[in-house]
This record gives structure tokens, sequence and C-alpha cells, in this order.
């Protein structure tokens, strides 16, 4: 509900009380604008009980009756009235949260006919509420991430932002929420695998969707509150945390189409003196690159190392990047992706963690997958001139045709090919390209990074 | 055994249907229905124009699930009965613009699956109950009453191709059928029309015609006709047992001696896009030709 809504509602209370200076503060009745009061005269139904037995409640029980209310079923019913007005419960004029709780009982009613049916307007002055939530992160997604990879061309911001708060609206009420089935794509734990180590329940994927109903509303919280904190969480782009917290909203995991997926990428910390320049969300960090650090362990602006102490959550469009293993030295503490059979890039020491984390880094040519398949699988490392050539020399030497061609391609060629674009050009069907990628995966082993089901891990080893 | 997300659909059908019971909304002013589980709900927004919409939202969880996409809808005024725009929901969304202020009647197919059924076999085997084909004889009366009064069939060959077929008694008493058909399915070919059929126990043939169909999303299509409009006398003959029977008809084959049948079919048909079809066939239609025989084509 909006400022004029509750003006409307507490103006009925002072119409029907307009001797009662306890009931006529703040705002006097006379002066209203002409067709407020026409609005008032036409749209508000009359109280079933004569001033001066009519309860101050009752003024208020039926304004918002009038309000919010289905149309063409008579005045309400009393018993009807005083079911809300329990519900609402009503201290002072000018109680919005009494409002607040009165909309939210009439838009969760399920009956099928009448007033004991869902009121239409409460359901639709929820569904404004959430939609003056959700236009912010999603015109920042749309900002920095641009349209949905899939999306038709019909796509438009405005409409989604009217479907998502549809949705969200509608979960809200109903407490038909399941936002946790895409936990993977945020990165959220499920509570038994955690909470068995852990011995406390920790904040999962599953702990956050069951508060995503109005039932986990204390009623005396503001209601706009209460939706932001479920919905949107965090203002995304004002500080770095804040797609970490966003991917736990409701929002994030229906938001583009339900495209949107986050995990913790590398940041470059190196010093430039001047303001980042690194993709989003780079507001509140000041003097360094904070471009993201790819497979071969340099940002996208080139630089080396990079000096990484801590992971940055950022969002992204499933399909777009992939799972990388990384290890922290123990030396410098920095982490780096190259720590197979190489020494630290920065200390020059030898001292990799025991345990292997992993991190983010672009799809751009996905091995043993192609992007568009999964996103949690692990990518290629990219190339230095170095590796390249140790590469080129393997290939020649261990593969035969096609899947030297194949590799070629893959590994070495267009940085921008990926799998399909090459099974296509060599007319590979579905077989032959899973026999050339497993060709290559078992042959080039050595030379290529283990995917994370491969590596010998057991917890990751990150943000200490 | 029927597969695990057709259950589900069943299920959120059965939900969805009551509530699409005459659910009438003005232009510009917010409607919901809702049973605590699915809700179907008009929200007044504005384009980006500034021009007035309304989103109607089929709501069944967050995130929207397969069941609430590409369902077919139709808007028609809620006093003429007039259809003005049709479409498929798109994760459980439209939005309407442009329409003229008044009341509105929304109407979504949930493209249920009824009992297993094997329309063929009805022709061949005496039957005993309604459930093996047969049409209900409680449709023999006209009711007008509260809640629309159904029966459904399917076909229960490997690939379902006759997903739905549904007489429906509307709650101003007529009768319509609608069926939903795995197009894609080889026993269907992705042929455009549907043949239906109505016999008795003496395998006299009542009735035949022919519904429009339109691509839905999964290799399905769906189409729907007034058949108290094209079988007037349908109800005199139900107190003896009346069989129905669905199959694929392909337009080529179609002849002049079904010029008749298309034109009937046509005009009980309201849906533009199961009109496109019909008059599709009507306008190909050969000059002259056999056509054969009940009983003697393949399903």
């Amino acid at each position: 509900m909006n400022d004029e809504e509750m003006y409307l509602i507490f103006t009925k209370v002072r119409i029907a009380f307009p001797d009662d200076p306890d009931l006529t503060s703040p705002a006097p009745v006379r002066g209203l604008p002409e067709d407020v009061a026409a609005w008032l005269a036409t749209n508000l139904p009359p109280l079933r009980t004569q001033i001066p037995h009519a309860a101050f409640e009752e003024a208020a029980g039926v304004a918002l009756a009038g309000l919010y209310g289905p149309r063409n079923t008579g005045l309400i019913p009393a018993q009807d009235l005083a079911d809300l007005l329990a519900a609402s419960r009503f201290t002072h004029l000018g109680d919005a949260r009494a409002v607040e709780r009165a909309v939210v009982y009439a838009a969760r009613l399920r009956g099928r006919r009448g007033w004991a049916a869902p009121w239409p307007g409460a359901v639709n002055a929820i569904f404004r509420m959430v939609r003056i939530q959700v236009p912010a992160p999603l015109q920042w997604i749309y900002d920095n991430l641009g349209r949905p990879p899939a999306s038709p061309r019909s796509w438009r911001l405005a409409r989604e932002i009217d479907f998502c708060a549809a949705v969200v609206s509608g979960a809200l009420i109903s407490g038909r929420c399941f936002c946790s089935e895409r936990c993977n794509d945020f990165l959220q734990s499920d509570y038994q695998d955690r909470g068995n180590d852990l011995h406390i329940p920790p904040l999962t994927a599953a702990s956050d969707c069951a508060t995503h109903s109005f039932s986990c509303w204390d009623q005396q919280q503001p209601l706009g509150l209460f939706i932001w904190e479920n919905a949107v969480r965090e203002h995304l782009g004002a500080t770095p945390s804040g797609p970490q917290e966003f991917r736990r909203g409701m929002l994030a995991k229906l938001a583009v189409d339900g495209s949107l997926a986050a995990g913790e990428t590398m940041r470059c910390r190196q010093f430039l003196g001047i303001p980042a320049q690194g993709s989003e969300p780079a507001q509140g960090l000041a003097l360094t690159c904070y471009g993201e650090v790819e497979a071969h362990d340099r940002c996208e602006h080139g630089h080396f190392p990079c000096r990484i102490k801590d992971l940055t959550w950022r969002l992204w469009y499933v399909g777009q990047r992939g799972q990388v293993p990384i290890r922290r030295c123990s030396s410098c503490n920095y982490f780096y992706f190259q720590f197979n059979k190489r020494s630290c890039p920065f200390c020059d020491a030898n001292a990799w963690s025991r345990r292997p984390g992993r991190a983010y880094v672009p799809v751009r040519r996905a091995w043993l997958t192609s992007a568009e398949i999964s996103h949690r699988l692990p990518t290629d490392t990219g190339l230095t001139p170095e590796r390249s050539a140790e590469l080129q020399d393997a290939i020649e030497q261990r593969l035969s045709e096609p899947h030297r061609t194949f590799a070629k391609r893959f590994l070495l060629n267009d940085r921008k090919t990926d799998i399909d674009a090459i099974a296509e050009a060599m007319n590979l069907d579905t077989r032959a390209r899973r026999q050339s990628v497993e060709e290559v995966f078992a042959r080039l082993a050595d030379l290529l990074p283990q995917p994370p089901e491969l590596a010998q891990e057991n917890e990751p080893e990150v943000n200490p | 055994v029927k597969p695990a997300a057709l259950t589900e659909k069943h299920l959120f059908a059965e939900r969805l249907r009551p509530l699409l019971d005459d659910f009438r909304f003005t232009w510009c002013s917010p409607a919901v229905r809702s049973d605590g589980i699915v809700t179907v709900s008009v929200h007044p927004t504005s384009s980006d124009e500034g021009t007035p919409e309304l989103l109607v939202s089929v709501f069944d969880g967050l995130p929207p699930p397969p069941s609430v996409h590409g369902l077919p809808w139709t808007i028609r005024r809620a006093d003429t009965g007039t259809i003005v725009r049709v479409g498929n929901t798109d994760r459980g969304r439209f939005w309407l613009a442009g329409l003229a202020p008044g009341e509105y009647r929304l109407e979504i197919e949930s493209l249920i699956p009824g009992e297993l059924i094997e329309p063929r076999a009805t022709a061949a085997a005496p039957q005993t109950d309604w459930s093996a084909g047969q049409i209900t004889p409680a449709f023999a009366e006209v009711q007008y009453a509260d809640k629309v009064a159904e029966q459904e069939f399917t076909s229960d060959d490997p690939d379902q191709t006759v997903r739905s077929a549904r007489i429906t008694q509307t709650r101003e008493g007529r009768l319509t059928l609608d069926v939903e058909i795995q197009s894609d399915s080889e026993l269907w070919g992705k042929q455009p029309l549907a043949r239906f059929r109505i016999w008795n126990d003496s395998s006299e043939l009542l009735a035949q015609g022919y519904i429009g169909l339109y691509s839905l999303v999964g290799g399905r299509a769906f189409g729907k006709l007034d058949l108290d409009g094209f079988a007037p006398d349908l109800r005199s003959w139900l107190p003896a047992r009346c069989y129905l029977r669905i199959d694929p008809q392909d337009p080529r084959r179609l002849v002049a001696q079904d010029r008749d049948d298309l034109e009937q079919s046509l005009a009980c048909t309201d849906d533009p896009r199961c009109r496109e079809a019909v008059a599709a066939a009507l306008g190909n239609l050969p000059p002259s030709g056999q056509r054969p025989a009940f009983g003697e084509e393949e399903v």
C-alpha cells in the first residue's frame, strides 16, 4: 500500500469521527482535495453501525475493505470484519503496521468466493510493494551483465520487473518458495551436508528459503523491510559483498528468466594509484586494478602476479563461468590457479596449501564440455607462450587424427571457439566428439588442469 | 506407467481448473483467485510508454515450474463471449494491452490428462461402463450448475498421443470438446487436424467433425470446438451408448465430400488459432474424391 491509500484509510476514520480530537489529528478532514473526497464517497462503503456506536477500528476496517476488498459483493459481513480487525489490531490513528497486517491477512485468505476469498486489492498492494524493490537490482544486472544470452527478442526489462514482482509476491503470500532448488547455481550449501560437520545450523539455502513467506513475518517489522530482506537482501553494486548477500534472496533465483548464477572469483589487487577499473562490483575499492583473474593467473588487464588474499563474489549468467581449483601459497598467503608443479609466481616458494579451494573463471574454452551444459565444470586455464609451445609438441607426439586436429583447434587456435563449433566444423557427430574430448583429456592429462572431481581434496580452503 | 512430470502436471491442472471457473476481471482492475497453492492473478501495470497493461500470472511456486509454461489462454468479453485475445503463457505470465474498458473472462486451458482409455478398442469390444470411452449419459440433460461438468479420455499408446480429449458442459449448459495431442508422436505425425467421431452401439456414425489444432511447447497441440453447435442432437443420443474417437487427419487426404463437415466444424470453432487450421484445410480441398469408409482407415 502507498501513502495515498494510508491517507484514504485514516481519512475514513476521521470522517467517521469528525469531533474526536484524538482521531482527527494530525490532518483535518476539511480541506480534502475534491477528487479525493469524491473517491471516498463512491468507493468506501458506509459503516454498518451508526456513529457513535461504531468503533474507531470498525471505521478503519471498513475503509480497508473498501480499498482492498472484492467489488460487487456488498458490504463486508460482520464476522469477516471482526476477523479482519482481530488480525490487524489497530491501536491508533495512523497505525501503519495494522494496515500492513490487515493487507497480509486479506491476501492470504483461502476461501473461494466473496469476502472469504483473497482480496484482489490486497494482493495487488503486496504486488506493488514488491515491485518497488525489484527495479534497482534488475536495472543493475541489466547494466552490468547485459541482456540474458538466451532471452527472446521480446525480452524487456520493464516486463521482467512486473513478472518478478508477481512471482515474488505470490511466493510470499502462499509460502511456496522453492528457491533452494537452485542452490548449486549460487553456491549455497545444503543444510544436512554442512550441519553434520559444524554441529550448528548454518545459514543455508533451505534455511533461507524457509523464511520466504509472510508466515515468518513478525508483524512488527515494516512490511517493506521484510520484503526487501527476503527478496533482495542487499544493494547490488554498492559494496563488493552485494552479490554475496543478493544470491541468498528470492530475486536472484528468479530474475532474468532464472538465468543468474553466482560464485567466488579472483580479482586483481595490483596497486594502480587510480580508481578500480575492473568489471562489477568495483565500488568501494580504490586504487587497485580489480580486474577478474583468469585461469592463467593474469587479470583481464594483463597484470601478473595478481596478489589475491580473498575471493570476491560476483554474478553472471549460467554458463559464462567455470570452476577451477586454486591453492594458497603458505609463504606469501596469495591465491593462484597455477599451482601444479610450479613455484609461487610471487614469492617463488613451493609451499602450497594442502587443501585446494575453487574459484570461477570466464568460460572461454571449456574442456570436457561446452559452456552451455554447465558452469560448474572446470574450464581451460588459458595459454602463455611457453605453455602453448609445450601443448603443441604434446599434441603432435601423443595424438592421432582426427583427435590431433580437434586438440589443435580446441587448445591452440581461436580462443573463442568452443567444442560445439569445432565439432560442427569437423563434421563430428556426438560420439566422435566425445571420443575426441576423452582422447585429449587422457593423452594430455598432465598438461591440463585437473578438474575438481579428480583433484585430491577435502574441504575447500577459501576465505580463511 | 505415467511419467512423473505428467502426474505433477495432473495435480496442477486439478487445482487450476476450479480457479478459472468463470474468472472475470475488469480492465485496469486487479483480480485474483487462489486455493493457497495455485494462484491466478491479474495486476494492472503500465508499459514503457506509460499505456495501461494487465499482467496475468499463473503462480505455482518460485521458480515457476514447467507446468505453468505454454498454457493456451483466451480472453473473452464477459457480456458477449466474443474472443478478444488469445495466446500461450510464457513461464506462467502474459500481458494484455489495448483492451476496451469493460468486463472480461479469462480462460486458461489446464491441459489435463484423463483416464487411460484406448479409443480404438472401444469400437471392437463391448463396453459395460462409461470409463471405456463411452460418453457419460449424464450429459443427456442440460445442466446449469455452478460447477462445470466434464469427462475426459486419454489414449494409452506409449506416446500417449491423445493426452486429453475432454467433453465439458459449461456453466451456460453448452457442451464443448477440446483435445490436447502429442502432435510430434509417430502416431499423430504433426497433423494439424483432429477428426472426432461419435457413434453408437450399432457402429452407426452419429457425428463426425474436425478440430483445428495449434502448436504448444513440447511438441503438443491443442484445439477446441463447440460440440453442442456441431451436433445439436447429441443429448438425445446419449441415453443409448455413444462413443468418442479421436484420430489424426491429414488435410491432403480430405476430399470434396468432407466439405460439409469442415464447414460445420469451422462454424462451431471460435478460437482464431483453431479456425486457421480448419480454414486452411477447407481452402485446399480437392474438387472430388472418395473417402475411406468408417472403420477401414488406420489409426
